[in-house]
């Protein structure tokens, strides 16, 4: 509530202030509410971080604040921006709100920017309806504004379409927009997650800087508690569409007072490492791979591209082995060819060049017919199980496929094996009749583990089996993959942008760049002395959710990038 | 070599040896079609050595490939030999009425975008309502409908019972607009499913939300952001339904005694006339290809993704 004797907009005042807010959407023909009676401010030069879990509402209330819910939504309560209800205001007066008092970044960089329009036209666009500015002065304006974002040449990227810069860069112009009439607030929803690590630091010291250089609030809505330990002054968690626990981040982070905050700060995989050491580590070399490795590659070189198509070197002269029974954790960013290995390992995608040797089989030239033997023994675990699962096939089935495929078991021999794979996998029987759409994503993918072990491979590959799910959910998914490994042995290969998911399952750790193997070693050696400067940079990068610590990782970033490394 | 110039270089490739399928579908089909013209042209009770003359003059009794390499070798002249039936150029005959049909087809197609581009937006913007429903009744009566059989009723209303519009012929301006109507029709109705569907698509992109989120009013959201990302396949399109109105024109020619090509291919089939049929189908085919390279010429001028592809 706002007092009508203290100027709008002065220090003390909170610049959005919700009371009651609730949403419904239409399901049906009934309405059933997300958001429950939300109450939360937002002061001046304050981060406020509204973080919970997928469904729990916290996207949704954002959105409601300038109405942009979907048709079948409906927001209830009241939304104050500096002392002025702008909830359900009509869509004239609310136009007036969006991109001017109040600007928005999306998740997805790559969509969120119209293909067919340049940048600079994009920006321009706001600046021109909401300020009334010439051609000529939303040209120098959006110029500077892309400056400002640090975006490099900003005369030449002004006329530059979205699909011809990279993800950082196009998220650096997406603020630029959402900031170009110097809004009172900033919503950023996800901004980073679709980022890699060292590119969501990058963007996270952007809006650290901007909040004090236009003097915005912002509401940064994220399920990365280390991205919100990075930023937030204060957070606000949700669960199910109410809030559960808002304090300061310092009270969320050391003294978490409900059960689920606590909850969900231990359901964040943690990396131990430091990589703040200072001393140069002693040179260890790779140890040459064992002769009798299950896995070893040599001088391994994939291309990428359709026949017709250009073709260009997605991985490079890359060497490493897996021992039988071991995990190899394989890292690195987006386009570093790291997923590309997992699918030439299972035969998905040819070897250019050198060699692939599994279990004995060499890859290279393979033939189809010992392609599909090998098949036999090695499977994968896809990142989406959503779209890695048959949507008209019954559960019970797509586990079966692999078994009745090499005609291995049929009948009540097969429905046994079906049920024990389902025990292994933690999931009940009950789930067998069901269909993809009637599981949760995190019993999706144990699904797609019981289907992936089905065949008791001597390797599996896990190509980011987890980046879609939530923490608490990932946190289990792992549990039943550990435990699996353990009780079947087999070996993987485990694909992964996180660090610290790695670090908890691999016993050793390869780190991939532009197509190269930077550096492999065991797990905590790697971890613990990286001896590549872009290892260092990779576990300086990672947020992790402690705000102090956090705060440190940032001074070793600055050291570690003011010593400079061609990026 | 600049992307553009790769680019156009590929796509008139393509479109040469799409030639040259044609020419030697053409050539073949011709051939394999069975009934020999001659039985046509000459009188049942013609001797067998009259028919063997017959057989050396348009050279049926050279071995086939002799026979393709003088179409081909021809055609690339623009010579397709004496009609049969008519005993002048085929290829003339063709291109005297190419322009009565490309008429028809174009102002066909002008008119079909003309409504199916707001119908189409219309429908998608209010998806699963009064008006979505109407248009989707439209849609399924304009391709369900026979022309024929449209293309008379129409003839009935607005010629016969209210004489408006001449029943037949290609006089004056008025005479166009019934055969334009029936033609359009079908298209239409494809046009304005497809442009809903690709509306729907594109409303759900993220960067619509993103316009709307700067604070664009609803209208430059829907037609500077929507409609012109949905144009892309639309466009591609109607390279494609230009070719489904020339086949619709051989119809709707005959129903109105329109003089155009599509006539022409009727009678030049009834009558085995070899040159003329090949004539026809080859020049016929020759415009689709150009319309088609067209299409693929402007498609770069509206998504910049691939105008740029190898640049960036």
């Amino acid at each position: 509530m706002t007092t009508s004797n203290t100027p709008l907009g002065s220090a003390g005042e909170p610049v959005l202030s919700v009371r009651g807010l609730s949403v419904d959407f239409l399901v049906n023909g009934e309405w059933s509410t997300v958001v429950h009676d939300l109450s939360y401010e937002v002061r001046p030069h304050e981060v406020l971080a509204i973080v919970g879990e997928s469904g729990s509402g916290k996207t949704q209330s954002s959105m409601a604040l300038i109405g942009l819910l979907p048709p079948s939504g409906r927001a209830t309560g009241s939304v104050k921006l500096d002392g002025t209800e702008i909830l359900g205001l009509p869509g004239k007066r609310m136009s007036g709100i969006r991109g001017r008092q109040v600007g928005v970044v999306f998740q997805e960089p790559m969509t969120a920017m119209n293909p067919v329009y340049t940048i600079g036209f994009q920006i321009c666009e706001v600046l021109r309806f909401h300020l009334g500015m010439s051609k000529r002065q939303a040209r120098a304006r959006a110029i500077e504004l892309l400056r400002l974002v640090d975006l490099p040449d900003p005369e030449l990227t002004v006329r530059k379409y979205p699909h011809q810069l990279s993800g950082g860069q196009l998220q650096r112009a997406v603020i630029a927009q959402a900031i170009a009439c110097e809004p009172r607030l900033l919503i950023a929803d996800e901004p980073t997650t679709a980022l890699d690590v060292t590119v969501q630091a990058g963007i996270l010291d952007l809006l650290r800087s901007l909040k004090d250089r236009i003097a915005s609030s912002i509401i940064l809505i994220s399920h990365d508690l280390g991205v919100v330990a990075d930023i937030a002054d204060r957070v606000l968690v949700m669960k199910a569409g109410r809030v559960v626990e808002s304090e300061s981040s310092e009270q969320i982070f050391y003294r978490p007072a409900q059960p689920y905050t606590k909850e969900l700060i231990a359901a964040v995989p943690t990396l131990t490492a430091t990589a703040v050491s200072e001393t140069p580590p002693a040179e260890v070399a790779e140890e040459a791979a064992p002769t009798d490795a299950l896995v070893s590659a040599r001088r391994l070189a994939i291309d990428y591209g359709t026949d017709r198509g250009p073709r260009f070197r997605a991985v490079d002269g890359v060497d490493f082995h897996i021992g039988r029974g071991e995990v190899l954790g394989l890292v690195g960013e987006s386009g570093s060819g790291k997923s590309t290995i997992g699918q030439a390992a299972v035969g998905l995608v040819p070897v250019a060049d050198g060699s692939l040797v599994i279990d004995g089989v060499e890859l290279a030239g393979i033939r189809s017919a010992d392609l599909k033997a090998l098949r036999r023994r090695v499977s994968i675990v896809f990142q989406d199980p959503g779209s890695s699962l048959d949507p008209r096939m019954q559960i019970a089935d797509s586990i079966a496929e692999p078994l009745v495929l090499h005609r291995l078991a049929k009948g009540k021999e097969l429905a046994k094996r079906v049920n024990d794979l389902l025990d292994q996998v933690h999931l009940p029987r009950t789930m067998l009749a069901r269909f993809p759409h009637e599981l949760s994503g995190g019993q999706r993918q144990r699904v797609g583990i019981a289907r992936a072990i089905a065949l008791e491979p001597v390797l599996l590959v896990a190509d980011e089996p987890t980046s879609a799910l939530d923490v608490s959910v990932q946190a289990k998914v792992l549990e039943v993959f550990e435990e699996l490994q353990r009780q079947h042995g087999f070996a993987c290969l485990f694909i992964s942008h996180d660090l610290a998911v790695v670090e908890r399952l691999a016993n050793r750790i390869a780190v991939m760049r532009r197509g190269s193997l930077v550096e492999a070693g065991p797990t905590r050696h790697l971890l613990d002395h990286p001896r590549h400067q872009y290892t260092r940079e990779l576990l300086a990068a990672v947020p992790v959710a402690d705000p102090h610590e956090q705060r440190t990782r940032r001074e070793t970033r600055r050291l570690l990038s003011a010593r400079g490394t061609p990026s | 070599m600049p992307p553009m110039a790769r680019y156009i270089l590929r796509r008139l490739g393509h479109a040469v040896l799409v030639v040259f399928g044609v020419s030697i579908i053409v050539f073949l089909v011709m051939h394999l079609a069975g009934g020999s013209p001659l039985s046509v042209l000459l009188p049942p009770e013609a001797s067998e050595a009259e028919r063997r003359q017959y057989e050396a003059l348009l050279g049926l009794d050279q071995p086939l490939y002799v026979q393709y390499w003088d179409f081909a070798s021809q055609a690339v002249r623009g010579d397709f030999g004496q009609s049969i039936w008519y005993g002048r150029p085929a290829a003339g005959l063709v291109l005297e009425r190419l322009q009565a049909t490309a008429e028809l087809a174009v102002s066909g197609l002008g008119l079909a975008v003309l409504v199916a581009l707001p119908l189409g937006v219309l429908a998608a913007v209010y998806r699963n309502r009064t008006v979505d429903h109407a248009i989707g009744i439209f849609v399924v009566l304009g391709q369900s409908v026979p022309i024929f059989w449209l293309g008379m009723l129409l003839v009935l209303q607005f010629s016969v019972n209210w004489p408006l519009f001449p029943t037949s012929g290609r006089d004056s301006a008025l005479s166009f607009v019934l055969p334009a109507l029936t033609l359009a029709v079908y298209s239409m109705a494809r046009l304005t499913r497809l442009t809903r569907a690709g509306m729907l698509e594109v409303l759900n992109q993220d960067h619509l939300r993103t316009a709307r989120a700067k604070g664009m009013p609803e209208r430059v959201v829907i037609f500077r952001h929507g409609v012109r990302n949905a144009l892309i396949p639309f466009v591609t399109y109607l390279g494609l339904e230009f070719g489904g109105l020339l086949g619709g024109a051989v119809v709707v020619e005959t129903v109105f005694s329109w003089p155009g090509v599509g006539r022409l291919a009727t009678e030049a089939i009834f009558n085995r006339d070899y040159p003329l049929v090949q004539a026809v189908v080859f020049i016929v085919a020759l415009v689709f290809v150009a319309v088609n390279l067209l299409v693929d010429l402007l498609y770069p001028a509206l998504d910049p993704r691939i105008r740029l592809a190898s640049a960036s």
